[in-house]
């Protein structure tokens, strides 16, 4: 056995042995010059006794096999001249094996051989036979190898194939095959049993080189699948059964992969079809080292290959019932075996789910089969932990994804059942992966059922998950992507679409504060735009108001409910929009009242801070100001407190501002022209109420005003905050003067320009560049307004800049 | 010789020519000679006719005087530990010429008809057997004698393949190596082929490789005398490696390239030579197993063997 040695004392070796068959190359030459038969045939034993070093590792002495090969073709060409000489190749078939070493002398007699059987002088089979059997001499596995693929090469061609020259006399295609398995079987027991000759600690080494030698063994089953007249019967009855005998036989875990492989590779994927038994019956029955999933995987990738190419073929398929075969077999293999590594299990379902992809795309309940089939197979070994099987995993599930749009995939009853195999952190990235395809297809998720089934999948982002810990880098992110996903949740009938809202509210209480911070206003507003959707969509207004109330009702719930996670500035919020909905889209004032109440409530009892006071005061003005369906009475109460507000904020600029903008309370916007007459039951007239314009206005100059004595006070003159006040309460004037409300007359405006005039005369003012920019604008905007030529200018015309 | 009893006598040249009665050449054998290659010598078989003719020559001009010439066919054995004693088994003599005077070169025929030659020629490392034909000029005391040896090779006709029956044998080392080995037969001709396998039953040793010997025992003398001479002829490997159980290793040796003779059985109750097929096994510390059987050899008549070339074409595994 070839003993742990240097690389170096390889590549001397080599050489050594490479040199000698150089030199007994030159003298064998020379004899055939000579026409010395017998000097010829000694030189090259001697040379093709190189070959029996039994130093060499595999990859050497292929280098010194592929010499003797190369001289080996010159012998050829001499025994053919020899023959035309006269000498028949009878003889010369007994003379080389005068030899007295085996090795060589095999070497020759496959030479002549293939020489013998060219001529026809002898049948085929009949040489071929001899050959076939004689080399069992060779029992040393290295040079077995070489030997038994030397014959082989040589007698490529030279089979009785059907159409080949040598068919007939020389035999049949069964001989062909004889040869081939013979052949075979024993270059699989020579490689299998370089395994025994390893000790522990070269078993790597061995294993290594064995990998290096496959190609010899599976030469011949190549050369089988390449005869011409291999028809599927002969395969069946004459080959595959052999194959697999010595394959179980051999007992050998690096032989049955393998094999497996090559029988899978080498031959035509009808074959395959129509002995899916056999070949799925042996897996059971290899040794456990066979990587049996790698095994299924290519057979499936095959299969898959040959039903995209030829969709006929698939009827084959159903015929023998491939798939129920290939799925018995995978759950076979790893019910056999307890030890199957669970990437090894995931894996083979992989390309279970992939051939299924191919073979049936619109089978989705074999899909689901494939999952129920890998649910039981790893049921026991839940959760998967191993990196590689995790990772398989994940891409499993992936698949379906890929493949199918994801509505498709919600109808996977066993899909969470598969993915509850995951660890909680890998189940959580596998929900965010279905959240992101969703969002990325725009899938609309539009029943009840799948709107449940995508809640289960995506269970880890929607509540807490046993052992696991939410990271907060993500958590966010991922209730962002549940958020979203909240607005493909849409019905086109707008009753089931609210049940979807419903249910998925129902799942979202689970999530806790948390998450329902993140997840209640998506929904809210998802039901905001079904109100205008029931409006706008339902005939029958009596049944729509009671369809929005309904709806409205319930997102007063939400809210509410988000108010207590606590988030009251979302809720404050919520309620707002909520209020602008049932004035303007349902026009149903107490509920519009109702919920600027509660907005007004979390305004009082749950803004935490001023900043945020003066932002929900912009809200609630900003609402209130386009809600037209309150009646005086209770817009008045609403108004009043609005401004109350304004008032009590703490900051003198906060104050001009929100009193600014309470002005508008009382100015609204006339009804667009087409709007008409057509104005919708319950909608008031808009307020206009000049005086009450001018009284804000004006207590927003007071406050300005106030605001830069306070500065003054505190000897802050060169701050401009105040004249910026200055200029925006300008701005309000010039926008109430060009809506022609009366109250703000040209003198009044000529008044106001004057002194904020002065005041931007000021020197730390000139140096303000965005008051400066601010103020230069609202002048140009007068200068435009007076050049426009229209009944607008002429008003402007007398204001004196 | 010549100059040490140079001066006894004169030496006379003396030239002998085999005939045939039919005025074909005879035929030769081509014999080994130890260390020297080939020579070639006539060839005949038992109960044939030997013809000739001597040619005693005489330098021209002299008188050369003699008590007669005679020709004698001798068959010899000669056994190394008697060395210048050979046993004559057979004698024969033709006088060629009564005593006279020899004027000049004077040609003498001769025949011996349907010679008793049972015995094959041999030449073995302690015996041989040998046949010559000596041609005397008898002068007094020194005579001038001469040897012209010739072969002699007896045939039988070819076996049929039923007669002798194939040698099968289990044989082994108790837990350690078990095979059987097959030869197909227990008699063959010289130019045959040891066909067999040998089946691995058990192999807990590690083998390296396996060979045939083919190895030729000679036997003289008898009793308390009896001296046997082993010699190997061939080393045919015939398996490289470690076989392991089942394995079955084919044989095919062919004889023809080996310098064999036939099994003789105590020829003339003098040597016997036997031969044996020596199956050796090699394991990987060197250590040598082997089975010895004996086989018969016998040489097959020219015409027997006439499925000549194509004989090869039939050991082709069938």
């Amino acid at each position: 056995m070839v003993e742990a040695m240097g690389l170096e004392e390889q590549a001397r070796l080599l050489q050594e042995a490479g040199n000698a068959v150089k030199r007994n190359a030159f003298f064998m030459k020379k004899a055939m010059d000579e026409d010395n038969l017998r000097e010829a045939l000694r030189y090259s034993a001697t040379l093709l006794g190189e070959l029996r070093t039994p130093t060499l590792t595999p990859q050497r002495y292929y280098e010194l096999y592929m010499q003797a090969f190369n001289e080996l073709t010159h012998l050829q060409a001499f025994f053919r001249e020899e023959r035309r000489k006269g000498r028949s190749y009878a003889d010369l078939y007994e003379l080389v094996q005068h030899a007295g070493n085996v090795l060589p002398r095999l070497y020759l007699l496959c030479t002549v051989g293939s020489c013998y059987i060219r001529s026809k002088e002898a049948p085929a089979k009949s040489v071929l036979k001899d050959l076939v059997e004689m080399c069992k001499g060779v029992q040393h596995p290295i040079r077995g190898l070489f030997l038994r693929s030397y014959l082989c090469q040589v007698s490529r061609g030279l089979l009785p194939d059907v159409g080949s020259e040598f068919e007939g006399d020389g035999g049949s295609i069964s001989d062909a095959i004889e040869f081939l398995l013979i052949n075979f079987a024993e270059m699989n027991k020579l490689w299998c049993r370089m395994q025994h000759h390893a000790s522990g600690r070269d078993r790597d080494r061995r294993e290594q080189e064995r990998q290096q030698l496959a190609d010899l063994v599976g030469r011949n089953l190549t050369y089988v699948s390449q005869l011409d007249g291999l028809d599927f019967a002969l395969y069946q009855e004459g080959v595959l059964a052999r194959v697999m005998d010595q394959i179980v036989s051999c007992k050998d875990a690096i032989a049955q992969q393998y094999l497996m492989q090559c029988v899978i590779q080498g031959f035509p994927d009808d074959f395959h079809l129509g002995t899916l038994d056999s070949l799925l019956g042996i897996l059971p029955d290899l040794q456990s080292g066979v990587q049996v999933h790698v095994v299924v995987s290519s057979l499936l990738d095959r299969l898959a290959r040959f039903a995209a190419s030829d969709k006929a073929v698939v009827d084959t398929f159903n015929q023998v019932d491939a798939f129920g075969k290939l799925t018995r077999a995978a759950a076979k293999v790893t019910e056999s075996e307890n030890e199957v590594p669970s990437g090894d299990v995931v894996a083979m379902h992989a390309a279970l789910l992939s051939f299924t992809g191919a073979v049936y795309p619109d089978r989705l309940d074999l899909v689901n089969k494939v999952l129920t089939s890998a649910y039981q197979a790893l049921e026991k070994q839940a959760p998967i932990k191993d990196a590689k099987a995790e990772k398989l995993l994940v891409q499993l599930l992936s698949t379906p994804l890929d493949n199918y749009d994801v509505v498709t995939v919600l109808e996977l009853a066993n899909y969470p059942s598969v993915m509850s195999l995951l660890r909680p952190a890998k189940r959580k990235e596998m929900a965010v992966k279905i959240c992101q395809t969703i969002l990325r297809q725009r899938t609309l998720v539009s029943s009840m059922e799948k709107v449940e089934m995508l809640l289960d999948f995506i269970s880890p982002l929607v509540r807490d998950t046993e052992g696991l810990e939410d990271d907060d880098e993500f958590f966010e992110e991922e209730q962002n992507l549940l958020a979203r996903l909240v607005h493909q949740l849409v019905s086109q009938d707008t009753d089931e679409h609210f049940e979807l809202l419903r249910a998925a509210r129902d799942r979202f209480n689970a999530g806790g504060p948390k998450r329902l911070r993140h997840t209640l206003a998506p929904l809210a507003f998802a039901a905001l735009r079904l109100v205008r959707t029931i409006k706008e969509g339902t005939a029958d207004s009596k049944k729509a108001d009671g369809a929005c109330k309904t709806v409205l009702q319930w997102i007063h719930g939400v809210a509410a409910q988000l108010a207590e996670v606590p988030a009251a500035e979302i809720a404050l919020q919520l309620y707002l929009q909520a209020a602008h909905a049932a004035s303007e889209v349902a026009c149903l004032e107490l509920i519009a009242y109702e919920f600027f109440e509660q907005a007004f409530i979390l305004y009082e009892e749950a803004i935490p801070d001023s900043k945020a006071e003066v932002t929900a005061l912009q809200s609630i003005v900003g609402v209130l100001h386009r809600c037209r369906v309150f009646t005086a009475e209770s817009r008045d109460t609403l108004v009043h407190k609005a401004t109350g507000y304004s008032a009590k904020l703490l900051k003198k600029p906060d104050q001009c501002r929100a009193v600014c903008a309470c002005s508008h309370l009382f100015w609204q916007e006339l009804p667009a022209e087409e709007e008409g007459d057509d104005v919708a039951e319950g909608v008031q007239p808009p307020v206009r109420d000049a005086d009450n314009v001018m009284v804000c206005l004006k207590r927003a100059l007071k406050i300005a005003n106030s605001a830069q004595q306070q500065l003054a006070v505190v000897l802050k003159g060169d701050h401009t905050t105040p004249v910026m006040l200055f200029v925006e309460i300008l701005n309000h004037y010039l926008f109430y003067f060009e809506q022609g409300n009366p109250s703000i007359t040209t003198s009044v405006l000529q008044s106001l320009l004057e002194l904020v005039a002065n005041e931007m005369a000021n020197e730390n003012c000139q140096k303000d560049e965005a008051l400066l920019a601010f103020y230069n604008s609202t002048r140009n905007h007068i200068a435009i307004q007076k050049d426009k030529g229209d009944e607008l200018a002429q008003k402007f015309s007398s204001l004196q800049l | 010789m010549q100059r040490l009893f140079g001066n006894l006598g004169q030496t006379v040249p003396i030239q002998l020519e085999f005939h045939r009665r039919d005025g074909q050449p005879v035929k030769n054998a081509t014999v080994k000679v130890k260390g020297l290659g080939t020579e070639q010598l006539p060839l005949f078989n038992n109960k044939d006719s030997i013809y000739g003719e001597v040619k005693v020559s005489n330098i021209p001009g002299k008188k050369l005087e003699h008590q007669g010439i005679k020709v004698q066919l001798l068959g010899q054995i000669e056994l190394a530990s008697e060395r210048g004693h050979p046993h004559d088994f057979l004698a024969l003599v033709r006088d060629l010429s009564p005593p006279g005077d020899l004027v000049q070169t004077e040609k003498y025929g001769f025949e011996f008809n349907d010679v008793e030659m049972q015995y094959d020629s041999y030449r073995g490392l302690q015996v041989r057997l040998r046949y010559i034909l000596r041609v005397t000029v008898s002068k007094g005391y020194s005579s001038s004698v001469k040897d012209f040896p010739f072969w002699v090779r007896n045939f039988e006709p070819l076996a049929a393949p039923t007669n002798g029956a194939p040698i099968k044998m289990e044989v082994g080392i108790e837990e350690c190596l078990h095979i059987e080995f097959e030869y197909d037969k227990a008699k063959y001709h010289l130019k045959d082929t040891v066909v067999g396998k040998i089946y691995f039953l058990l192999v807990r040793i590690k083998l390296k490789h396996m060979e045939v010997e083919i190895r030729r025992r000679e036997t003289t003398g008898s009793g308390q005398s009896m001296h046997n001479e082993n010699e190997t002829l061939a080393k045919y490997e015939i398996m490289d490696g470690a076989p392991v159980r089942g394995e079955a290793i084919p044989i095919r040796l062919f004889l023809s390239p080996y310098d064999l003779t036939p099994t003789y059985k105590t020829v003339h109750n003098k040597f016997s030579v036997k031969y044996f097929l020596n199956l050796v096994l090699v394991d990987e510390e060197d250590r040598r197993y082997f089975k010895q059987q004996e086989i018969q050899l016998y040489r097959a008549s020219d015409a027997s063997q006439a499925n000549g070339p194509h004989a090869a074409a039939a050991t082709l595994v069938s």
